[in-house]
């Protein structure tokens, strides 16, 4: 048997357990459904044309609820625990995958505490719907009792609460959800204790399944990137751990351990998009961003400066030519969009990729991509509708609810409606460069990169002098926003005669950066790193110099010029944030 | 402390676009084509005006 066979055993084996235990719990109700309509028939006073007679006293209502709690205690309690006690036979089924994938496995006592602690508290759970459902059905009967009522409405409304109705519904869903909680526990516990930390996201892909499980079955995650996922939010999502409750309520997902090496290829099915109606977009990841700040301390100024040069040197594409290194990234990056097979992406490449009929569909991808990076080279908003889609893409797909929006209300509106048509694809396309910076910048072993950046205008900061060079200032940007980790970049831009102007320099956590010139967006010769806005209103502080009248003023009286410009400059941002 | 919103003017918003990195001739006019856009727009943008300031272009 081979792996993919063994996790579909296991998975029989579980669905059979649900089917057994929902059809307990559902049986359970229609029985207690019956035997209330019966005894209310029987215990309330019937008048011959069907009504519930108003009496003066409530007794036989009291005696009616005595039975009604007797009936909910030995009808559905009892199946709900004669559910919840088979899930001792979880752990056989572990015991055989483990067995099969050759992991060692015992139980211990912590085992039999978890499984004791959890069968309590599933068991109380269960009760706790009983109750609801006893107070409604008690509460109805009073009413009907004190003030008279049609007994065919008040059956209705006892089926409206039982079979067919809020119990039937809910302990349903409880039966699937605690016992897969259970499972997966024990599962992951298990997993653990062999010591392996990689598990596989296993189960099939339905109609209504959620984007998220569309987007990770049949994929191996790591511990740490499952715990990453707790920090999303997706329509559907249960509270806790994402290793425990996968992607949410009657979710019919399980992780599996796996070891990556005993995956060979084609073994276990990937599962990509669906060709239709998955609405990626309603995955919003959450993960929280990073701060911007003046400058994490260090030792030296020295070693700020050492900073400037390494995270330049990480925007830097190596021997080859600009064109050359962007025709490189659209092919990677086009054969990506390509391989996720979202239907979005077809129909975005359609309209963005510019390709002639008749253009492969791989070359259509990187086409697209080609054209979304010289889209940013050409302008990063402005009054035009695309660039402005990409970057509401941006704010959504990351949640920038304190970065500006502060286009044109005209060229806003279109991007609105192109953002419509296309959010999947847009967002999907940023998530999949932001994933490439990741990886390569923690390659670079950057956490943060030093940045600076030219500014024209007033920023309400007074003129910087040699006593004092450089000040605080808090900034918001738009979602995609352009820095440079070469100071000269910054300064170049800072002169504009008879202008204020400013340089701005930050320190930009890695989580912060969507872009580099060697991943997507960025012009290399400008050391470009495109940084996201914030998660956060309210701004964030970095440091700033300013001239008033730059032709009154220059930086080279401030800073001095070539080499020792660069070393001024750190000398004074190490001043002000040691 | 007010923040100040440093993207929120087309010249700084695109302060980077100081190199000429977009294709020219029959290729440029296709790809302004493909984003919605003319000549005329893009000669109001920096990634066209601050290149050829710098003599970049």
């Amino acid at each position: 048997m081979n792996i993919s066979q063994i996790y579909a055993q296991t998975e029989d084996q579980i669905d059979k357990l649900l089917l057994n235990n929902q059809k307990l719990l559902s049986n359970s109700i229609k029985k207690l459904e019956n035997n209330i309509i019966d005894k209310a028939a029987d215990k309330l006073s019937i008048a011959r044309a069907g009504d519930i007679k108003s009496q003066r006293t409530l007794s036989s209502a009291v005696q009616y609820h005595k039975s009604l709690i007797k009936e909910f205690k030995t009808v559905y309690e009892d199946a709900a625990i004669r559910a919840v006690d088979g899930f001792n036979k979880v752990n056989g089924i572990i015991s055989k995958e483990f067995k099969g994938l050759d992991i060692p496995l015992s139980f211990t006592t912590a085992d039999k505490d978890m499984f004791n602690a959890l069968h309590s508290a599933t068991i109380d759970s269960f009760q706790n719907l009983g109750n609801d459902a006893l107070n409604k059905i008690a509460q109805s009967t009073y009413d009907a009792v004190l003030v008279g009522r049609s007994f065919a409405e008040y059956v209705d409304n006892i089926k409206s609460v039982l079979a067919g109705g809020q119990l039937e519904r809910y302990a349903s869903l409880k039966a699937h959800d605690s016992l897969m909680n259970y499972y997966t526990r024990l599962n992951v516990k298990k997993a653990a204790d062999a010591d392996i930390d990689t598990f596989l996201y296993y189960g099939n892909i339905i109609r209504d399944s959620r984007p998220f499980c569309v987007a990770r079955a049949g994929k191996v995650f790591t511990l740490e990137q499952i715990q990453e996922m707790d920090g999303m939010s997706w329509t559907g999502k249960a509270p806790g751990l994402t290793l425990i409750n996968r992607g949410g309520y009657n979710c019919r997902h399980s992780w599996h351990p796996v070891r990556p090496e005993w995956i060979e290829d084609g073994q276990i099915e990937v599962q990509r998009w669906p060709a239709e109606g998955v609405a990626f977009a309603e995955v919003i990841p959450t993960v929280e961003l990073g701060a911007i700040t003046s400058g994490s301390k260090v030792s030296t100024a020295q070693d700020i400066l050492y900073h400037y040069e390494i995270s330049a040197d990480a925007a830097y594409g190596g021997d080859v030519t600009a064109g050359e290194l962007k025709k490189n990234i659209s092919k990677r990056l086009g054969e990506r969009m390509e391989s996720l097979n979202i239907s979005e992406w077809n129909k975005f490449k359609k309209e963005f990729s510019g390709s002639l009929a008749g253009t492969s569909s791989e070359q259509m991808s990187a086409d697209t991509v080609d054209n979304l990076i010289r889209q940013w080279a050409c302008t990063s908003g402005d009054n035009n509708p695309p660039s402005i889609m990409m970057q509401l893409a941006a704010e959504k797909e990351f949640g920038l609810k304190g970065s500006s929006i502060w286009w044109d209300k005209t060229a806003l509106a279109e991007a609105q409606t192109l953002f419509k048509t296309h959010e999947v694809a847009a967002r999907r396309f940023l998530r999949e460069m932001y994933n490439d910076t990741q990886t390569y910048l923690k390659k670079q072993g950057l956490k943060t990169v030093r940045v600076a950046r030219g500014y024209i205008g007033d920023t309400g900061i007074a003129q910087s002098t040699r006593d004092n060079l450089i000040s605080k200032i808090n900034i918001k940007l738009q979602p995609m926003s352009s820095f440079s980790s070469d100071m000269r970049t910054a300064r170049s831009f800072a002169i504009k005669e008879a202008e204020d102007s400013a340089i701005f320099f930050a320190d930009i956590p890695v989580n912060r950066v969507l872009s580099c010139p060697v991943t997507g967006y960025g012009c290399e010769s400008e050391f470009e790193y495109v940084v996201l806005g914030s998660q956060k209103t309210g701004g964030e502080t970095v440091l700033v110099s300013s001239l008033k009248r730059w032709g009154e003023s220059s930086w080279s009286n401030l800073f001095g010029s070539g080499s020792e410009f660069n070393k001024n400059i750190t000398n004074a941002i190490y001043g002000a944030t040691k | 402390m007010k923040a100040i919103e440093i993207d929120a003017d087309l010249l700084n918003s695109d302060w980077t676009k100081q190199s000429y990195d977009l294709p020219i001739g029959k290729e440029l006019d296709e790809f302004l084509k493909l984003n919605n856009m003319t000549m005329d727009d893009f000669k109001k943008l920096p990634a066209y005006y601050l290149p050829r300031q710098r003599k970049k272009l």
